[in-house]
């Protein structure tokens, strides 16, 4: 550390975007004002995604995608981009993710949580501030210049809402020394039953797992194992397996884990 | 098992058995350890929804810690077997877990009581971000007001 060095500052950032809170959190070697500017341009981005693709906006480019007002070629290019990620998820998952819903409408909201905070974390990394976490909504990763251990450290909530009287820890994850930046959680405890099954019958939810949080080295392809895990139930446990770089933690109905085989060792200790 | 004192009909327990929910041994287990560590929970839960004012607090000084004690469960029957644990705590803290009782059988799990011991070995330490399935924006701010209101 030179002497010259700045003595990095801790900020909090917190955002409610996308009809989730959005909580960025660190040290920024950056004057207080710099790096307000950095964070708000960062979460400009979250707003920019939700105006286009937001379904809950019946004019956004999406609403009138689904309502077969418009084409994709029409729509901004980055719906097409959007598009083709899914598609690209969807045949490495096996089809167990998947942004076609039981309606037949593209609804990629599966991703664009994640997807657009990775952008903004970007943004961030790319103006300086590299020591921080971003909390999307539950879903989580961390910048790789993070240099306190317990921003290493993740909680996992027990598979019940955060409004409940039973709301608690389940467990807590150490992603220090390892491979892997992010987490992403599937469940029903929030939002009840929001992951369609992209392939029985009637694409009826899945409902062997109550949730499942799935660890990864970055937070889309977290974010999107943990949707495809969820759907596709207890066959899940060996089809992560056999995927590199992905571990995962499952809560049946019941209470009882499980998780992938190198789960064990993400525990902090 | 090595309980120095079995107290089977123990409100410890008596008070976590699943009701309600299915939810089985890991809410025994689980709700075993709130018990005893239900303060620090309360401030796990501060992380995520804090704001720049709010400082965690990582133990709060002046509350008595609660005498050093293992509690047997009730053995539980649940769908793949039974479940009956013996929990120590000393120190206030949870410090081990027995699991030696309980049965699967089915084989679900082989890795089911090493993994359980995991998981709550590791609740015990501290974090930053609290990551769970899609909060709402109103289950947020719920959050955010009621960690403020503990906050006091």
């Amino acid at each position: 550390m030179s002497p010259a060095t700045h003595a990095p500052k801790a900020f909090e950032h917190i955002e409610l975007a996308m009809g989730t809170g959005f909580s960025f959190h660190g040290r920024s070697p950056l004057s207080d004002s710099d790096t307000s500017i950095i964070l708000n341009q960062a979460c400009a981005i979250l707003h920019e995604a939700d105006l286009i693709f937001s379904l809950y906006k019946p004019e956004s480019p999406l609403s009138r995608l689904a309502r077969g007002e418009t084409s994709v070629a029409e729509c901004p290019p980055v719906v097409n981009e959007i598009w083709d990620a899914c598609e690209a998820w969807e045949k490495a998952t096996e089809g167990w993710f998947s942004a076609f819903t039981p309606e037949h409408t593209f609804d990629p909201s599966g991703l664009v949580k994640t997807w657009a905070a990775e952008r903004a974390a970007e943004y961030v990394l790319e103006r300086g501030i590299i020591d921080f976490t971003l909390n999307a909504g539950g879903d989580i990763m961390i910048a790789n210049g993070v240099t306190e251990a317990i921003d290493w450290r993740m909680g996992i909530s027990k598979p019940v809402s955060i409004a409940s009287d039973d709301a608690g820890i389940l467990t807590v994850v150490d992603l220090h020394r390892t491979p892997f930046r992010a987490m992403a959680t599937s469940g029903s405890a929030e939002r009840g039953s929001h992951i369609w099954n992209p392939k029985a019958a009637g694409k009826e939810p899945a409902k062997e797992f109550v949730q499942v949080s799935v660890i990864a080295r970055d937070l889309v392809t977290a974010d999107v194992w943990a949707t495809a895990a969820f759907a596709e139930g207890e066959r899940a446990i060996e089809h992560l397996n056999r995927i590199d770089d992905i571990e995962a933690l499952f809560v049946y109905a019941d209470g009882e884990l499980a998780a992938t085989n190198g789960f064990i060792n993400l525990f902090a200790k | 098992m090595q309980n120095s004192s079995q107290h089977p009909n123990s409100p410890y327990t008596n008070a976590v058995l699943p009701s309600k929910r299915k939810w089985k041994f890991g809410a025994t287990a689980f709700s075993l350890l709130s018990i005893a560590g239900g303060l620090l929970v309360n401030n796990y839960l501060n992380p995520p929804v804090a704001t720049t004012s709010i400082t965690p607090i990582v133990n709060k000084p002046g509350v008595a810690t609660k005498p050093d004690k293992t509690v047997t469960s009730d053995a539980i029957p649940y769908q793949f077997g039974t479940v009956q644990i013996a929990v120590t705590r000393k120190a206030g803290k949870i410090s081990g877990i027995d699991v030696g009782q309980s049965s699967a059988n089915n084989g679900r799990q082989a890795a089911f009581p090493i993994l359980v011991q995991s998981a709550i070995t590791a609740q015990g330490t501290n974090f930053t971000n609290l990551g769970g399935a899609t909060y709402t924006t109103d289950a947020f701010k719920q959050a955010l007001a009621s960690a403020i209101t503990k906050l006091g």
